[in-house]
């Protein structure tokens, strides 16, 4: 021990105490020090909900549920309704604690509570599979077709779709079964008439035609973000005059990742979303190499969100790939539309996907809610979650039905990881890797 | 008239001098645990601030160096203030600072960053000699 005043001399009796005391301060001190490590290397998470401050910005479980996404009122659950929430913690753990504070004496005991594990995104509910994307120009069987605003609008014939300028090579060949993903329009028959979404290309810069507008794009990477070039009509500056040209400007595609001043973004809906973190990034199973550098102009088109953090899904437009079954699914509008052709997923593709598993996600974990020891109306159950967490994801989602109308007034779900020798060697390797994303070097 | 005890006097005095060399090496361990809390936090933001905030390390610096300054005052102790450049501490703090300053600026190339670390720290030490140094 350092004797940091050496000038001070203590009677001997004192000096005995101070010794003591010294000895003590040490020994709390390692002892301080052994739980901080200790609370470094076996995290937990504790998630907690209130019910009547539902607004709350500590409210850390996310989006509990019925049917739709409000949160029930006042924590008022019906008996055999399905109540959902999620949770996403970070970190690596061993169980999770699930425990709910009915307001009233509702009996909840006994009642199944459920754990799947994904991205929150990937737990949307499906919706129908999607068809190929605006502007895409498609051939089958010698028939030449563009998708506009949705629909599949056939060229009366070839001579006509070329004198409008379009390209035979820019087709691209599909099955008949794929148009079938596409409800079908009214045929082009008049040459002077161009369809919604055709692609141009005039002194340099890419347009689509949208509602008799032109509109143009930002640049040319945000085109071909969406499309081929080979896809855009090449037209002289006179053709300009044929339509307004709109004030606003078109980015990339939805789910796009750009960079732009140190900051990563999604783009989507013309909203940017800002990344809070390198650790939220790669937890929501992006990839750094299909990230675009943006020029200012390019990020001032998008409306800048508030920083994205792990506890939201992914935005429209995000492509997910189910690397069992090689099916992707495309994230809109809160519904996860699968993609049934090879050829309608070839059109989504320039976008790299996030990969899950859907045969992971269907697996369910279960326990049974007990009452919590001295508590009063705290029912509470244990889920072991190692297995889950080498799932694909970052989220959980919690389901339950209870027996009995329950009042909840509170929810709480703790993350722990249990003192082995395998999770301590994982926190390191955690604590590792997390240093190398922070200072930007891969992972091995 | 009230009575002064003197044999109390003198026992709380030794108390207090027992209590101020107990408060040095705890401000030495608190110390130490913010240095290594700042080089861990630089390394990897939030692994110890996610379990002890800055906060409460740096509020029980404050209080022990409060605690400290009561008690010195009191008994009037006094220490031989070192000339800067004649105190072994000045080159090792000027590494940590560098590293850390260094480590904080990351983004920037490597002469931009090695240019406004070295800067820094060269404004920092002509600010120290003008504060503590210039009264001599």
């Amino acid at each position: 021990m350092i004797n940091l005043t050496k000038e001070i001399k203590l009677k001997h009796d004192l000096q005995k105490k101070y010794v003591a005391a010294l000895v003590v301060l040490y020994v709390t001190f390692l002892a301080g020090m052994f739980f901080v490590a200790y609370r470094i290397l076996f995290p937990s998470a504790p998630l907690f909900f209130s019910f009547s401050n539902a607004n709350a910005l500590k409210n850390n479980l996310l989006f509990p549920r019925t049917s739709g996404w409000d949160t029930p009122e006042k924590g008022i659950i019906k008996a055999g309704e399905k109540f959902i929430f999620n949770a996403a913690p970070s970190g690596f753990f061993s169980k999770a604690k699930i425990s709910f504070a009915p307001e009233s004496s509702a009996d909840i005991k006994g009642t199944r509570v459920d754990a799947r594990k994904s991205y929150m995104a990937f737990f949307l509910p499906d919706g129908n599979p999607v068809g190929f994307k605006d502007g895409t120009l498609l051939t089958s069987k010698e028939k030449y077709y563009i998708v506009s605003n949705g629909v599949l609008r056939e060229f009366e014939n070839q001579s006509l779709m070329q004198e409008m300028g379009y390209s035979k090579n820019a087709f691209t060949q599909v099955k008949e079964d794929d148009l079938g993903y596409n409800a079908h329009g009214e045929m082009i028959s008049d040459p002077q008439k161009y369809p919604d979404n055709t692609a141009f290309f005039v002194d340099d810069i890419y347009y689509q035609l949208k509602n008799g507008e032109l509109f143009p794009f930002v640049s040319e990477k945000a085109f071909l973000s969406s499309f081929d070039p080979s896809q855009a009509i090449t037209k002289s500056s006179d053709f300009l005059s044929l339509y307004p040209v709109s004030e606003d400007l078109l980015g990339y595609a939805d789910g796009t990742l750009g960079s732009f001043d140190g900051s990563v973004y999604i783009l989507s809906n013309m909203k940017s979303y800002p990344i809070i973190n390198p650790e939220t990034f790669v937890s929501m199973g992006y990839d750094w190499n299909t990230v675009i550098p943006l020029d200012s102009e390019e990020i001032s088109i998008y409306e800048k969100q508030k920083t994205f953090t792990r506890s939201q899904m992914h935005p429209d437009g995000t492509l997910f790939l189910d690397e069992k079954s090689g099916k992707y699914y495309v994230v809109s509008s809160m519904t996860k539309h699968p993609i049934e052709s090879d050829a309608v997923a070839k059109t989504y593709r320039k976008q790299k996907p996030v990969l899950a598993s859907l045969e992971d996600s269907e697996k369910v974990f279960s326990c049974n809610l007990k009452d919590e020891d001295l508590t009063l109306n705290i029912y509470s159950c244990t889920i072991p979650v190692v297995e889950m967490e080498l799932f694909p994801g970052n989220a959980y989602e919690i389901s339950t039905i209870f027996g009995d109308d329950a009042n909840l007034q509170t929810m709480n779900m703790t993350f722990r990881t249990s003192f082995t020798w395998k999770n301590f060697m994982l926190s390191l390797s955690n604590i590792k890797n997390r240093i190398l994303t922070n200072y930007n070097i891969t992972p091995e | 008239m009230r009575k002064i005890d003197l044999r109390k006097i003198c026992k709380d005095k030794d108390i207090h001098m027992a209590a101020y060399k107990l408060l040095n090496n705890l401000l030495l361990l608190l110390l130490i645990a913010f240095t290594g809390t700042i080089f861990a936090e630089s390394l990897l933001p939030g692994i110890i601030t996610s379990q002890i905030g800055f906060t409460s390390i740096a509020s029980a610096i404050l209080l022990t160096m409060l605690a400290l300054i009561w008690i010195g005052n009191k008994y009037q102790i006094r220490y031989e203030k070192l000339p800067l450049r004649k105190t072994r501490i000045v080159p090792i703090l000027a590494f940590v600072s560098f590293l850390l300053l260094g480590n904080s600026m990351l983004k920037f190339d490597l002469w931009e960053n090695i240019i406004i670390t070295m800067s820094v720290l060269f404004f920092m030490l002509l600010l120290y000699q003008q504060i503590f140094e210039a009264k001599k």
